[in-house]
């Protein structure tokens, strides 16, 4: 093809955040772990720590969303949009910090989960703390080894590429990545061998661990309820909600970044449809649990959704969260020119990534709070606060350690690009 | 087509080189131009924007159209034939939506097709006469439709784009699909529609049965009632009437033969003559217990009552006596009824 080439174009360090808005990260980090660790040993215990479980749900799914968005680009061979994938991948930096929030669960079992203290004999067997605990932190451990295996092998063969091209001033982090450099072809050989084993599998452990971490963590907070399917729809909203916050990077970075490039009107309707479907699907799991519980009307099944979906404070909330995640994107995202549209799409993934946090909020604390009132003020807001701050900083610690990697986008879409704007 | 009108035809290797000469014969002011591509491309879709496929609009409205199918038709079934199931209402739209979704998708994909096949007039006969078996394979065609005077323009531009070969296209082989050919198929679709139409209007008129009682079967109490094949009659209960009632309206059915007479002795010797005696006269051995005595039959105000009311004295029993139903069938009581009227026209006459 002859088109132009596109090589060596891109910032070689990315600095993704201005100075002030990090140091203000680092204050909100700091002030959610403060605010965390005060009342996770005061009176609002109970607040602390469900917040805290909500919180660890989110932003894992969302780190774990972005790996498996890379991890099938490169099984199918994408070559659509090369710097999404490495946005996405950025993603996957919050994961170690996710291992460790979630053996410091273990500290508040107690307060989080009702079997605990109130054992279910038929279920003891499965629900108790140190099975529990081991099987989830084995599965963890697993799924969280393959993600990041497949990200150096990945960024292995990204980086070593930059060095051919003359990248001298690589970050030090980046470097140690590249080490033993065997040349581009060989690199190549090795690189697509060990990612042809590892990133089906990785995927295969991703759906079978996120539906055990829904099942324990979620599903048992209301030990006496189940529904077969809730793990699968937890790994495929966590997907999901992975995806809006990919879509929303790619619009942020690419001003930021001057990715205008590599990321354009048809990485934006690619990212759209994909937002689309996955907004399909979604609803879709939701909708065969609620139509099977609706249809067999037993009180055990029930009283998981009249719960959520008609009783105060509750029910508004869960109406949001379907016409907000669901029912407006569906309905906006049928138009190719919003997909198109990098500033119509950043509000829409913004208010899904919002909906989808109600959402986990949603399915846990009304099986955890019997109190008055809605548990939502300014310990959650802080803690939720610091634990965005925890993404945020991880995600730029990632993009100025990892270059972008010279990106050939020259089979689609610059192939010929008349010079327009997206916007 | 007017005669002063020729096609140029260019055959190029590169998707990129094909643009570009799209694009500039476009600047150029060629407007009426199109492309033969071995595969489809996106930006074959762009450079020679054509704005918005019209394939859409026949996708949307038959996804609506789907939509409203199934509604009407679970709906209006459930409507027409209303059976509850499992204690949900009749029109309850949560199981109803599976086949609104369904039926949304298949009218759907349906119209999309039938748009599509036709946008691109499939199924067509005849080849194009510029199309080249090339472009199956590996080649890219671009044609390009001018007056006569500006064909030169075109095939220099055509040429510093890198094309293949160029060369003029007959006119005169390609014809238009023949109007009698479009018009047929135009008649099809026609009638076609108004079968659906004159459908749409009956289906709604055949009688579908609304509910279960109206069906080919004999209804509960309805006449004759036959016997199934071998079954046993049973007495059913009889009808509870009030005293003056049955006095009034209660026939007696049984004659009194001969045999109606000693089954009747036989049972008024077993029921009635421990207490009122062998002649009725209220003089029987347990009637010497009771502070009450037991009625003389045979007197006059007893006399005069009618069968109807004997009758049911001896089933829903009096003052003291006890009701005797359990014991004696209703042919039984008529049967002691005949009996005791022998009896009292025996002490009448004495």
């Amino acid at each position: 093809m002859s088109g132009q080439e596109r090589r060596g174009e891109l910032p070689v360090t990315s600095r993704l955040l201005p100075r002030g808005l990090l140091r203000l990260l680092w204050v909100l980090l700091g002030t959610g772990v403060l605010t965390f660790l005060l009342e996770a040993t005061g009176p609002n215990r109970l607040r602390a720590w469900q917040i805290f479980l909500v919180n660890f749900l989110f932003w894992s799914g969302m780190a774990q969303g972005g790996l498996v968005f890379a991890a099938t680009y490169d099984v199918v061979r994408a070559r659509w949009g090369g710097a999404v994938k490495h946005l996405a991948q950025g993603l996957g930096a919050f994961l170690p910090v996710s291992f460790v929030l979630f053996f410091l669960l273990l500290a508040g079992r107690q307060v989080l989960f009702p079997w605990v203290n109130q054992p279910i004999p038929e279920k003891q067997a499965w629900l108790n703390t140190p099975f529990l605990f081991a099987r989830d932190g084995i599965g963890l451990s697993i799924l969280y080894g393959l993600g990041l295996a497949s990200l150096y092998y990945s960024l292995r063969l990204d980086l070593g590429r930059s060095v051919t091209h003359g990248g001298d001033s690589l970050p030090r982090i980046s470097a140690l990545f590249s080490r033993g450099w065997r040349g581009l072809e060989e690199e190549q050989r090795r690189s697509r061998r060990v990612l042809a084993i590892l990133l089906p599998i990785f995927l295969l452990t991703y759906a079978t661990v996120f539906s055990l971490i829904g099942f324990d963590l979620v599903m048992a907070l209301d030990p006496r309820w189940y529904s077969t399917l809730f793990g699968a729809y937890f790994f495929i909203s966590s997907f999901y909600l992975g995806l809006a916050a990919i879509a929303i990077l790619a619009v942020l970075a690419r001003r930021r970044l001057g990715l205008e490039e590599q990321i354009g009107r048809k990485q934006f309707h690619d990212l759209g449809k994909l937002l689309f479907g996955f907004c399909l699907v979604t609803g879709d799991f939701f909708w065969s649990q609620f139509v099977v519980i609706w249809y067999g009307n037993l009180p055990e099944e029930t009283a998981y959704l009249i719960v959520r979906g008609y009783e105060m404070p509750w029910a508004p909330l869960t109406w949001t969260v379907l016409i907000v995640s669901f029912i407006i994107p569906f309905l906006l995202l049928l138009s190719r020119r919003v997909k198109e549209s990098p500033r119509i799409l950043l509000p829409i993934a913004l208010v899904i990534l919002i909906g989808m946090w109600i959402e986990r909020y949603i399915l846990v604390v009304p099986s955890l709070w019997h109190q008055a009132g809605l548990p939502l003020g300014w310990i959650e807001l802080l803690i939720t606060g610091g634990f965005l701050a925890a993404v945020a900083l991880s995600y730029s610690a990632f993009l100025s350690a990892f270059p972008f990697p010279p990106i050939n986008n020259t089979l689609h879409g610059s192939a010929y690009q008349r010079p327009s704007s997206p916007e | 087509m007017s005669s002063g009108s020729r096609e140029l035809l260019g055959i190029f290797t590169h998707l990129d080189a094909l643009l570009q000469a799209i694009h500039r014969l476009r600047d150029a002011g060629y407007r009426d131009s199109g492309v033969f591509s071995p595969l489809p491309r996106h930006e074959l879709e762009e450079a020679l924007a054509r704005g918005p496929s019209p394939v859409r609009l026949f996708t949307l409205v038959g996804a609506i159209l789907g939509a409203a199918t199934g509604f009407v038709l679970t709906i209006a079934t459930s409507l027409h034939y209303p059976l509850i199931t499992g204690g949900k209402p009749i029109v309850s739209i949560p199981p109803f939506l599976v086949i609104v979704f369904e039926l949304t998708i298949l009218f759907g994909a349906l119209a999309t097709i039938l748009g599509m096949l036709l946008n691109i007039r499939l199924p067509r006969l005849k080849l194009q006469p510029d199309y080249d078996p090339r472009f199956s394979v590996d080649r890219f065609g671009l044609w390009v439709r001018c007056q006569g005077d500006q064909i030169d323009a075109a095939q220099r531009i055509l040429h510093s784009c890198r094309a293949e070969e160029v060369s003029e296209v007959l006119l005169e082989e390609k014809k238009p699909r023949s109007k009698r050919a479009d018009r047929f198929i135009l008649g099809v679709l026609v009638i076609l529609l108004g079968v659906i139409v004159v459908l749409a209007y009956l289906l709604p008129r055949l009688p579908v049965t609304s509910d279960m009682a109206h069906q080919p079967s004999i209804k509960p109490q309805e006449h004759p009632l036959p016997p199934a094949p071998n079954s046993v009659p049973v007495q059913g209960k009889e009808r509870r009437m009030e005293l003056l009632e049955a006095s009034e309206q209660l026939q007696n059915p049984v004659q009194a033969t001969p045999a109606s007479f000693e089954h009747g002795k036989q049972l008024f010797q077993i029921y009635c003559v421990p207490c009122h005696g062998p002649n009725a006269k209220g003089k029987g051995p347990v009637a010497k217990k009771l502070s009450t005595p037991p009625d003389d039959l045979t007197k006059e105000s007893a006399v005069e009552q009618t069968d109807g009311y004997v009758y049911t004295v001896i089933g829903q029993g009096g003052a003291t006596m006890p009701p005797q139903a359990e014991g004696l069938s209703p042919r039984d009581r008529w049967d002691v009824v005949n009996f005791l009227r022998s009896l009292q026209r025996e002490a009448g006459a004495r």
